[in-house]
């Protein structure tokens, strides 16, 4: 198995370095997560790995015949198709193609012997290298792969800009899994996809046999996945063992273990200083210029910049409000004839904090206008109860201006003073001239970061988030998650972070297929109920299905047959399965037959099924021989 | 764990698993412990000290089993002109050109083996869909792109199989039958083994022969000492 090796890489730009002297080694099977603020390099590292930028230094060396996948952040924009899309991983197998076709035709013309064998040579060359990159598969394992990660055949002539987020996330997955690399290098793979989709790219993941590299910022999803947590601070790459919360605990050791040798150290610094600056003059003057000496080559500690933190300021406590802040009473919402969900019923407490999850396209965006009152029910009742002041953090962050600075804006709208402003602005990691930027200017990091802010400044008590952690890295997720938790008052979140739910929420509620579900607890304990509820069914599906000692018994006559022309009988039916088994092989390398998803599936689940039949058979024959 | 039958139980017994057998005691066991009530294949896999992900440590080609392999192949020759007399009479079971194109294009493949000639090429080109997963697609490198047409039909139907390199590296290939005696198997298996080193590839590293395991078709596998199966001529 192949070792990826980055040895000294560094790369800078003008005069400020990104990164220098990054080492070390992604071997198969290795599952390592890459972690850092936003702009520290992640992914111009990543892309130095893969050859896309060149370093200024260092080399990176990756056996011959080994090939990287790459899932870029926000690829898959483009005016192709999705076919298109992912053919284009094929690139250099249907040039191979199209010089076989050339030469084909060049063979069958060309008189001279010489020159025919010499083509003849060449073609084989290129016949053996377009096998090998699966030229003969190419179209079957687009449509495998495809339809594997849930599209569907009108998807594969649809240009790639009508697609949403989390599709072109999966398209991108799609791309880079098509040749089965031995790499595989994520960037901020769970951006826009539902937890259903998180969840399954996390099996994907563990599972996959070749070296994965992740950049994210989903801490459940590293916690789950990774082995080896690798750190870009200040420009260096720093290696933990252990997953995201290994992590955490490896890092606030080495922190204070760090600071508990500066602080000795510059206890020591002040002892020696104060006998060199006594004696100086006396008659142990040669001690202490001996001591100014060792000062001088001490190398000494220099902690790292201070990581800014949230923070905690006291909020102007919102308002009272009613026991009862938002109650649904069998709510029906609808878009013209389409009903999103029927009769739902809900009850939001003071102090609550609600997590609401549900897959994409589930009405969670809806139930979250209903409560707002930018949708009336179609039936049912919504109701606000008295004194709640309802605060809503949307996705697009309507409510920024984008011709004020951020100072500005907080000046403006709530007729704070700069000392004031820049009190709360630093809790919300803006510092030093950050508060200048104008906020068109501000990444979407940024923008989210200041909405939740003057969210939190409008005095609401029930306050209703719609994806408050996107495109937040760890710092300002953790500054988001606290400024929740430390608010008073009401909360109903929309989220897929799972480690932001299993932090803030104390309740969740779910909807799928217009149902609305309650667990009274965080992620974990909805997810502990959930596994307990699928357990049980699974359960009781088996206690359904007869043991195998009871088949036998059902089948007592069968036994006693005579062996010999059991024996015959079963050669007939394994004949009639094999003959079966080759004619459904022939179908499935057939192009044409994955036209059709449905019939491609059907066609994979029959053929698996025939194959475990004549494995039974086989071992049935075994025995009875 | 998989369920064996009780005659493969007595047939593993005769076999010491810790034991490099020599070529000639591997086939006599592997006749031994051929227990189906068909005529089984006698099979070899061959774990060669090649990465098959480089290009110039591929092991590729075709050999003519002194012996044959017990099975009558049928070939489809692509020809045209005089070239169809001569593939005829050669033997081929089904000669033609365009026709032959349309029929495999309407779903036909009831052949083992495509020879073309390199004059048709331009036309079989268009069949790589088709031939080209299930292997019968006819390629120079293995010799069933020729002008030579009687030599390759004659070497076919003499017993020529094709070898190649799997993903691990490994080779499979048969070499006769349970019915055929001791001494034809090993010269079949002597002369495989002896292809696959005149073939071995200049970047290999290492050892080259890395195991050698006999079976027959419902049968335990027989290691075999390669050494001493490398040191077997023809």
């Amino acid at each position: 198995m192949g070792v990826l090796r980055v040895d000294g890489l560094t790369k800078a730009f003008g005069i400020e370095t990104l990164f220098s002297d990054v080492s070390f080694e992604l071997r198969c099977g290795d599952k390592v997560g890459l972690i850092g603020a936003n702009g520290t390099g992640k992914t111009t590292l990543v892309r130095c790995l893969l050859g896309f930028q060149s370093a200024d230094s260092g080399q990176v060396s990756l056996p011959s015949g080994e090939t990287i996948g790459y899932v870029e952040q926000d690829a898959g924009v483009g005016d192709h198709t999705f076919y298109q899309e992912l053919a284009s991983a094929y690139r250099d197998v249907l040039g191979w193609q199209d010089d076989m076709h050339r030469l084909e035709k060049a063979i069958s013309t060309e008189k001279d012997e010489a020159a025919q064998a010499a083509l003849l040579a060449e073609y084989a060359k290129i016949v053996d290298r377009f096998e090998r990159g699966g030229g003969y598969e190419y179209e079957n394992n687009i449509r495998r792969v495809a339809f594997g990660l849930g599209f569907t055949t009108e998807d594969f002539d649809r240009k790639l800009d009508s697609f949403s987020g989390g599709q072109k996330t999966r398209v991108c997955l799609a791309r880079a899994l098509l040749r089965q690399p031995d790499f595989l290098f994520l960037d901020e793979p769970t951006n826009h996809l539902d937890v259903g989709m998180v969840e399954w790219l996390e099996d994907f993941l563990k599972g996959y046999p070749g070296g994965v590299l992740i950049i994210s910022h989903d801490r459940y999803f590293l916690d789950k996945v990774v082995g080896r947590i690798l750190e870009l601070e200040n420009g260096k790459l720093v290696a933990f063992n252990g997953n995201y919360s290994q992590y955490v605990v490896q890092k606030e050791e080495q922190m204070a273990a760090l600071t508990s040798a500066y602080e000795k150290q510059q206890t020591f610094i002040v002892k020696t200083q104060d006998f060199i600056d006594r004696y100086r003059a006396g008659v142990k003057s040669k001690q202490a210029r001996g001591r100014e000496k060792r000062l001088a080559r001490l190398e000494r500690i220099v902690l790292p910049p201070e990581v800014s933190r949230f923070d905690f300021f006291g909020f102007n406590p919102p308002a009272e409000c009613a026991e009862r802040v938002a109650e649904l009473d069998k709510a029906t919402a609808a878009y013209g004839d389409k009903v999103i969900f029927n009769q739902v019923s809900l009850l939001v407490r003071r102090g609550d904090g609600v997590a609401l999850i549900g897959p994409n396209g589930a009405g969670k965006t809806t139930l979250l206008k209903l409560l707002t009152g930018d949708l009336e029910p179609a039936a049912g009742r919504v109701k606000i109860g008295s004194r709640v002041k309802v605060g809503y953090f949307s996705q697009e962050h309507e409510g920024l201006n984008n011709d004020n600075a951020i100072l500005d804006e907080l000046n403006q709208e709530f007729g704070l003073s700069e000392e004031r402003s820049r009190h709360y602005l630093g809790a919300f990691l803006f510092q030093g001239d950050d508060v200048y930027k104008m906020i068109g200017d501000l990444s979407g990091g940024e923008k989210a970061r200041l909405a939740m802010l003057k969210l939190m400044l409008t005095g609401a008590n029930f306050l209703i988030l719609d994806e408050p952690t996107n495109h937040l890295d760890i710092p300002a997720k953790e500054a988001v998650e606290e400024a929740i938790m430390s608010f008073p008052g009401t909360f109903l979140a929309v989220s897929h972070d799972r480690y932001f739910l299993d932090k803030v929420a104390n309740c969740v509620v779910e909807l799928d297929q217009g149902q609305l579900v309650e667990y009274g607890g965080n992620y974990s304990y909805y997810r502990e109920k959930k596994a307990a509820v699928e357990k049980a069914a699974a359960a009781e599906r088996a206690a359904s299905q007869p043991t195998p000692a009871e088949k036998k018994a059902a089948q007592p006559r069968q036994r006693k047959q005579d062996t010999g022309k059991q024996l015959k009988k079963l050669e007939t039916e394994i004949a009639e399965l094999e003959a079966m088994i080759t004619a459904m092989e022939t179908k499935l390398a057939d192009p044409a037959t994955h036209a059709d998803p449905a019939e491609s599936k059907a066609l994979a689940d029959e053929y698996a099924r025939l194959q475990s039949e004549l494995e039974g058979k086989y071992e049935e024959w075994m025995e009875k021989q | 764990m998989p369920k064996f039958g009780k005659k493969y139980q007595e047939a593993i017994k005769l076999i010491d698993d810790a034991k490099l057998y020599e070529p000639e005691e591997a086939i006599e066991l592997a006749r031994k412990t051929a227990t189906a009530k068909f005529d089984e294949t006698v099979e070899v896999a061959i774990k060669l000290g090649v990465d098959p992900k480089h290009a110039d440590q591929q092991v590729r080609g075709a050999v003519v089993l002194p012996y044959g392999t017990g099975k009558t192949l049928r070939v489809l020759v692509f020809a045209k002109g005089a070239k169809v007399k001569e593939a005829e009479e050669a033997g081929a079971d089904f000669v033609g050109a365009e026709d032959m194109v349309e029929k495999i294009q309407g779903g036909w493949t009831d052949f083992d083996v495509a020879v073309a000639t390199p004059d048709m090429m331009g036309t079989v080109g268009r069949l790589g869909k088709i031939l080209g997963p299930k292997g019968l697609m006819p390629n120079p490198k293995v010799g069933t792109v020729t002008m030579d047409l009687v030599r390759a039909i004659n070497e076919i139907k003499a017993g020529k199989i094709e070898y190649r390199t799997d993903k691990a590296g490994n080779i499979h290939a048969p070499i006769g039958k349970v019915s055929f005696d001791s001494e034809k198997l090993l010269k079949n298996f002597s002369t495989l083994v002896n292809t696959l080193i005149k073939v071995k590839p200049a970047a290999a590293k290492g050892q080259y022969m890395r195991s050698i395991t006999l079976s027959t078709t419902m049968g335990p596998g027989i290691k075999v000492n390669p050494l001493r199966a490398s040191a077997k001529k023809d």
